[in-house]
């Protein structure tokens, strides 16, 4: 049951990133005039990623439901699970985050283009939403407030980062023979790469600062070898984002098809690289920091 | 040395988002093990993260294994408190389990013992 946890966490952060990322990425291309995803495949992934987030959510509510009762035979208890919804911060919480979720559907399946600030805001706000039951909020004080912000942050940055990076990729897709013409997303993309990476280390520090018992933490944790992984990816992503774009959007007016490519597979590279993050985020989600 | 610190920083400057914890006891009156002279008249357990109510709770037993709470256990903040009946001289077991409104749940249990 706990992988099944890990895997509703991560799959439901995911979806809210990939349409956050996604339309606010593709927003800024259009402000630009630039050339965007395919109208078609963004409202597509779209749609499946706001009903992913939607079940995943449901299934993360219900098993939390089962743990916080003790047992997981609880988690399709209706009792347990009215309990949950009505007497708990996560349950309350989650409630108003299932109006949200369902509106996301609607408004991914019903818009002319799904792909522009209100889809953002609303999921940027869905995963805002999850700051206030993070461990960091549970410890009170001020201390609850700073780590609050910070999983915020952290969860906002990382999402403009990875869904921006999958409609970057159908913009790749979209321009394979003309490189050219990809020289504008890769500059927007650029700018929105360096700003999200510093407010990642930034909320990444505040974040360790409020969870982690720095002062008596083992290096043997299970959670923090689990995290060292995770930064290990990441840092193997940045180096990736960096050459992307130092070397590979720079050969791109005179590279040709190769130059794609070569962009192309990194792009890919960093997608499966974030992916994996996510899931490791999902299954941190279950352990103890200490 | 350097690696450590080198790890550390890492772990500081990447930390993972949401991570979730679980609420660890960390006072108990009585205390675990504790021998008194006289019956204490509750128990208040203090957590290490604010608690859900509605899925925490505590039970004081003797050595019979019948319950010596009195009336209501007070659930609030990050504490537990349990009034109790008055106790004769023996051994006590407290069994508490706590969820945290990060969702998390911990369990534990301790003795303490009141003098004849």
């Amino acid at each position: 049951m706990t992988a099944l946890l890990a895997a509703a966490r991560a799959v439901h952060l995911m979806s809210l990133m990939t349409i956050l990322g996604g339309s606010a990425y593709s927003a800024l291309l259009r402000r630009g005039n630039l050339v965007e995803p395919p109208a078609t495949s963004i409202r597509i992934l779209f749609v499946i990623a706001a009903a992913l987030a939607l079940m995943s959510g449901l299934v993360w509510f219900c098993l939390i439901a089962g743990q916080m009762s003790g047992s997981w035979q609880g988690s399709v208890d209706p009792s347990v699970l009215r309990l949950a919804a009505s007497a708990t911060r996560f349950g309350h919480i989650f409630a108003a985050r299932f109006i949200g979720l369902i509106g996301l559907c609607f408004l991914c399946m019903l818009m002319d283009r799904p792909a522009g600030a209100v889809l953002a805001i609303l999921a940027g706000l869905l995963l805002v939403s999850l700051a206030p039951i993070s461990h960091a909020a549970a410890s009170g004080g001020d201390i609850a407030v700073v780590g609050a912000a910070s999983d915020a942050t952290h969860l906002l940055a990382a999402g403009l980062w990875l869904g921006g990076l999958m409609a970057l990729a159908l913009v790749i897709r979209r321009c394979w023979g003309e490189a050219a013409a990809l020289m504008g997303p890769l500059r927007i993309f650029s700018i929105l790469g360096t700003v999200v990476v510093i407010f990642l280390m930034l909320s990444g520090v505040a974040n360790a600062l409020s969870i982690l018992p720095l002062r008596t933490m083992a290096l043997h944790n299970p959670y923090f070898d689990l995290l060292l992984v995770k930064i290990a990816l990441a840092l193997v992503m940045a180096g990736l984002a960096s050459l992307n774009r130092w070397r590979f959007a720079p050969a791109m007016p005179t590279g040709g098809g190769g130059a794609v490519r070569r962009l192309a597979t990194s792009v890919g590279v960093e997608l499966a690289l974030g992916l994996f993050i996510v899931t490791i985020v999902g299954y941190l989600g279950t352990m103890a920091p200490h | 040395m350097n690696t450590r610190i080198l790890l550390v920083g890492l772990a500081v400057a990447c930390s993972a988002p949401a991570a979730f914890a679980h609420a660890f006891l960390q006072h108990a009156d009585p205390g675990a093990g504790a021998t008194l002279n006289a019956p204490p008249r509750r128990v208040a357990l203090i957590f290490t993260e604010k608690l859900e109510p509605v899925f925490s709770g505590v039970a004081v037993i003797d050595a019979s294994g019948h319950s010596v709470e009195a009336g209501t256990v007070v659930i609030g903040g990050n504490s537990i408190i349990a009034p109790l009946l008055p106790l004769g001289p023996g051994k006590y077991r407290v069994v508490w389990h706590a969820v945290s409104v990060d969702t998390h749940r911990t369990e534990g249990g301790y003795s303490f013992t009141v003098r004849r």
